[in-house]
């Protein structure tokens, strides 16, 4: 067997993943014309089978059954799109046995279209130090930090503390 | 425990609406809802919440000796997962492939030995990385297959996934405005107006600056509270120590599952890696307390 061509092998996957976002797109739009329904994470044919039936694995997988020289395994693409709330990314995962799709997931996120600066990914190195202000000086609904750990946990450190005196 | 949220209280809350908070899968959780609704919808909906936490835990809490993960840890097989492990699954994968093995699901028997045990032991014994993905474990249809038995753990990304599972059931009651706090984790459908203050990482009695978040979730990630005998909940599976070169970690993204992988991921990955492949906003703080954000991190910083 062949050990298929890089770009070859990458040029079939982003084809899958588009045809997977495709479908995506497509489902987003038909359940609702809001831009964010179309950014949660979303799981596309999870449990389709082996034998494609639904859109996703009959599209993707016509594509890849008639080259068995792809080896089994997991793939993994990025792809982008326009949807009516601005441009999109989505990584699509899918495993092939045989040359058959057997599983996809994917994972998107909508991007926040304010932001114009997502492209450029990266701002620099650390800058200035935090500063903190007391919570009871600002104006907060709730805080988001280390998870607040339960009572059973508190419990074993702090017994674990008075060992430690003793 | 309910609580009507009164706008003398918590002055940027609506008058009309519901709070209630309660301990689950070993955190604090408050769950508000934004309108106004009656006790019997607010009692079914709260069952609801609460069956589907409670499901969720006894398949994928190692912290409970019934649980299905806690059956895969004894002994190698095939085993059915529930339809919503695809995603959490897929995630996992994600994570492993873009951080080369270091946030894993494997990581269990690991973070047991360091003694963050079922009993919170906290007494740490002789540490060893664990297996690589494919030698212990396969995921497809629903069924894990464990190649040997393994802990597994979802302490990066689990209650994250919670939280959105918990929004599917609240949106299946037909709600659109809520928040779903699950201890600094959280979640936030149809206002724009949740000011979450960002806990310094050195003294939980402050914040460093402040999030407003509208249909977006938030997760928060640092070493400072699950911390005992040198290491914190987050370990590297190779060096077997906590990372110390970030001290914490907050992540906006579409989902809370997003949000709470990569909160861990960063401490293993440069977030410019993970943007790559990830849509994500992040706020890093490192070991000197200097801090690092992307330009669209929904915060404004003191």
């Amino acid at each position: 067997m062949e050990e298929p061509d890089k770009d070859h092998r990458k040029a079939i996957i982003t084809f899958l993943a588009f045809v997977i976002i495709a479908v995506i797109v497509v489902a987003a739009v038909a359940a609702s014309p809001k831009k964010q329904n179309a950014s949660t994470s979303a799981s596309v044919g999870t449990g389709t089978g082996t034998t494609p039936s639904s859109t996703t694995g009959s599209s993707a997988g016509s594509g890849t059954a008639t080259d068995a020289s792809f080896k089994d395994g997991s793939y993994a693409a990025t792809g982008s799109y326009e949807s009516p709330g601005g441009h999109q990314q989505i990584t699509v995962h899918v495993t092939l046995r045989d040359g058959v799709i057997t599983d996809t997931s994917a994972i998107s996120g909508a991007q926040d279209p304010e932001s114009q600066e997502y492209q450029s990914m990266f701002i620099g190195g650390y800058k200035s130090q935090v500063v903190g202000k007391n919570i009871a000086d600002v104006h907060v609904s709730r805080v988001s930090g280390s998870s607040l750990t339960s009572q059973g946990f508190n419990d074993a450190i702090s017994q674990i503390e008075n060992q430690a005196k003793a | 425990m309910m609580l009507s949220v009164k706008s003398k209280t918590r002055p940027k809350l609506r008058a009309a609406g519901h709070a209630w908070q309660f301990d689950a899968i070993g955190t604090k959780w408050w769950i508000s809802l934004f309108e106004a609704i009656d006790d019997a919808r607010l009692a079914s909906i709260r069952r609801d919440v609460h069956k589907r936490i409670e499901s969720f835990d006894k398949t994928y809490s190692r912290f409970r000796p019934d649980s299905l993960v806690t059956k895969m840890s004894q002994k190698a097989g095939k085993y059915r997962l529930p339809a919503d492990s695809g995603v959490l699954f897929a995630l996992y994968k994600a994570l492993y492939d873009a951080t080369d093995g270091a946030v894993t699901p494997l990581i269990g028997d690991l973070l047991i030995a360091a003694g963050y045990d079922a009993e919170y032991s906290l007494e740490p014994k002789e540490l060893q990385t664990p297996p690589a993905w494919d030698e212990a474990i396969s995921y497809g249809h629903n069924v894990l297959t464990v190649k040997r038995p393994a802990m597994l753990d979802f302490g990066a990304a689990g209650k994250g996934y919670l939280v959105d599972l918990v929004a599917r059931v609240l949106k299946a009651h037909g709600l659109t405005g809520f928040c779903i706090d699950a201890g600094g984790d959280m979640l936030v459908r149809g206002r724009a107006d949740m000011r979450i203050g960002l806990e310094h990482p050195d003294n939980p009695e402050q914040v460093i600056g402040i999030a407003t978040l509208a249909n977006q979730a938030i997760a928060g990630s640092a070493g400072n509270r699950r911390a005992w005998a040198g290491y914190h909940h987050i370990l590297d599976p190779y060096k077997l120590a906590s990372p110390v070169a970030v001290k914490a970690a907050w992540v906006a993204a579409d989902s809370a599952l997003l949000a709470d992988g990569l909160a861990t991921a960063l401490f293993f990955v440069a977030p410019e890696v993970l943007r790559r492949q990830f849509a994500f906003e992040y706020l890093l703080i490192n070991s000197e307390n200097k801090y690092k954000c992307s330009p669209g991190f929904p915060a404004e910083l003191f």
